[in-house]
């Protein structure tokens, strides 16, 4: 495998994990609603949150590119996110339920149930984008144009999994039919990140 | 076969005429509502879920809407509220027909313009009124513009309709539904676990009345229909003034209420009380029994309410059968 074909690898992984982060987004109010209301609150919870979770894991991701990334710890960074949105229909809604019994507030129940359940799976999501800069660009002249391209990637990611999940999505299979999809889709991104690695360790064998 | 949908057989129109069609729409909106007079914009403001406007036209009629674009919430006539101007309302007051006392505990959730809890105190001084409204600019502005006024027998709570419920043991002999705006519906006051929640909110023999909007024959329509079949026992439906709104009315009962008994019903209610339209007249031409009516479509969960998408689909007119 060239490093071209690495190369589109990495954006496709970057492009799925972005779409995986809104797709998780808007699922997540669908499983907010029935406990804590359609009310602005909510929203303002569940974005601020995922707005929080993506920020820890840029700086994290950032940090642990610092000590070199590889395909290898991509796959890891990959694997947690899987896990927690494969099983987040076994429980995130007994949490929605004690949170709801906790009475809260209005504004407080949301808040804490966004940040129970979404801040640790958008963390990790977010650190996809700043370390696989370095599995793009060797040259660190490039590093702006590679951390763009990325970034670009990922948001066009994001577009579709906002359009795809609210428009279809939620129509074809439900919240938590979806959920799984999404926590199927980043396992296979694991695969796929795995798979890379090998590929890479090859080429590395041959040079 | 209802008069309900014998209108809605049509099959969806080719892109020209469909064009042709939405500018007549555009042409005709509000569909809902009697378009109100040109009139003076007494208010104007966003708040947290609407565009708020209060229009007062020559009349002296105040109109409030929550959007440019959309028909009007409610029509009030300041300081007299037996003007109750909406035929949706005027139909939702048909679950009295259906309730076999007189309402002492009644919920609303949405407070709109306020006109139907008025027009309900005014009818029976005596009932206690709560009132879930999610938007705290709404019930400003009907305090201020509407001569709605809280107190100790009309409590308003600034909630979602569902938390209230689910936080409040409280039950009733009525729930008025009326948060379903023409143009969103919350997904989560439309499923069967909501129902449920709204079912263990009555007393026995309590009935609960719902305000859809539906224009012309869609999915939504028909997923709310099946819904509805599956929670309650018993569903009417009631197609307000023949337009696009339509009141559900769904009871607890075993025994199904004939278009007779719920006609006399009516006329026993307006003996003595100072009606300002004629219920038992209402009841006559819009009864419709949705009980055991065949549908076909999917109930809706919470899991499974894709409420705004399904708006969008047209569905087969529901069968004369048993489901």
């Amino acid at each position: 495998m060239s490093a071209r074909y690495l190369a589109w690898a990495v954006y496709f992984i970057t492009f799925v994990s972005g779409a995986v982060v809104m797709a998780f987004e808007i699922l997540g109010s669908r499983v907010l609603a029935p406990f804590f209301g359609n009310s602005i609150f909510v929203w303002g919870s569940l974005i601020s949150v995922f707005m929080l979770g993506l920020a820890a894991g840029y700086y994290g991701g950032g940090v642990l590119s610092s000590r070199g990334s590889s395909f290898r710890g991509l796959s890891v960074l990959l694997f947690a996110p899987a896990l927690l949105i494969s099983f987040f229909p076994i429980y995130a809604w007994p949490i929605c339920e004690w949170l709801f019994e906790l009475n809260l507030g209005q504004r407080l129940g949301p808040l804490f149930a966004s940040l129970f359940l979404f801040t640790l799976p958008t963390a990790f999501l977010g650190t996809v984008s700043p370390y696989t800069v370095q599995l793009l660009v060797r040259d660190h002249r490039l590093a702006g144009q590679g951390a763009g391209n990325l970034y670009a990637i990922g948001t066009c990611g994001s577009i579709l999994g906002t359009i795809g999940t609210s428009f279809f999505l939620i129509l074809w299979l439900g919240t938590k039919a979806s959920m799984t999809l999404l926590g199927t889709v980043l396992l296979f991104l694991v695969v796929a990140a795995w798979g890379c690695q090998m590929a890479a360790d090859r080429r590395g064998d041959k040079e | 076969m209802n008069p309900i949908f014998a209108r809605h057989r049509h099959r969806r129109p080719r892109p020209g005429p469909c064009l042709a069609l939405l500018a007549l729409l555009l042409l005709c909106w509000p569909a809902g509502a009697p378009a109100a007079e040109s009139g003076r914009m007494l208010f104007e403001a966003d708040s947290l879920y609407h565009h708020i406007m209060v229009i007062e036209a020559a009349s002296g009629l105040r109109y409030l809407s929550f959007n440019r674009a959309m028909g009007h919430q409610s029509a009030v006539m300041p300081g007299r509220p037996e003007v109750l101007t909406f035929a949706y309302t005027q139909s939702a007051f048909a679950a009295l027909a259906f309730l076999e006392r007189e309402p002492q505990e009644v919920l609303f959730v949405g407070l709109g313009g306020g006109s139907m809890p008025m027009y309900l105190r005014l009818l029976f001084p005596q009932a206690r009124m709560d009132i879930a409204e999610i938007d705290p600019e709404v019930v400003r502005v009907a305090e201020k513009y509407l001569s709605f006024k809280a107190d100790e027998g009309m409590k308003v709570a600034v909630n979602d309709g569902r938390l209230f419920m689910k936080r409040n043991p409280q039950r009733y002999d009525l729930i008025f539904l009326d948060a379903y705006n023409d143009h969103a519906v919350p997904f989560h006051l439309t499923t069967r676990e909501f129902l449920e929640l709204t079912r263990s909110r009555l007393k026995p023999g309590g009935v609960v009345a719902s305000n859809v909007w539906s224009q012309g024959l869609n999915r939504y329509f028909t997923a709310q229909i099946k819904t509805y079949q599956e929670v309650f026992p018993q569903l009417y439906l009631l197609q307000a003034g023949g337009g696009a709104n339509y009141i559900f009315i769904a009871t607890q009962d075993a025994r199904q209420v004939s278009a007779e008994q719920a006609e006399a019903r009516a006329r026993a209610l307006a003996k003595g009380r100072a009606w300002s339209f004629d219920l038992a007249a209402r009841v006559k031409s819009e009864y419709a029994c949705f009980t055991g009516r065949r549908v076909e479509d999917k109930v809706l969960t919470d899991d499974f309410a894709p409420v705004n998408l399904l708006r969008n689909l047209e569905a087969s007119a529901p069968g004369e059968g048993r489901p």
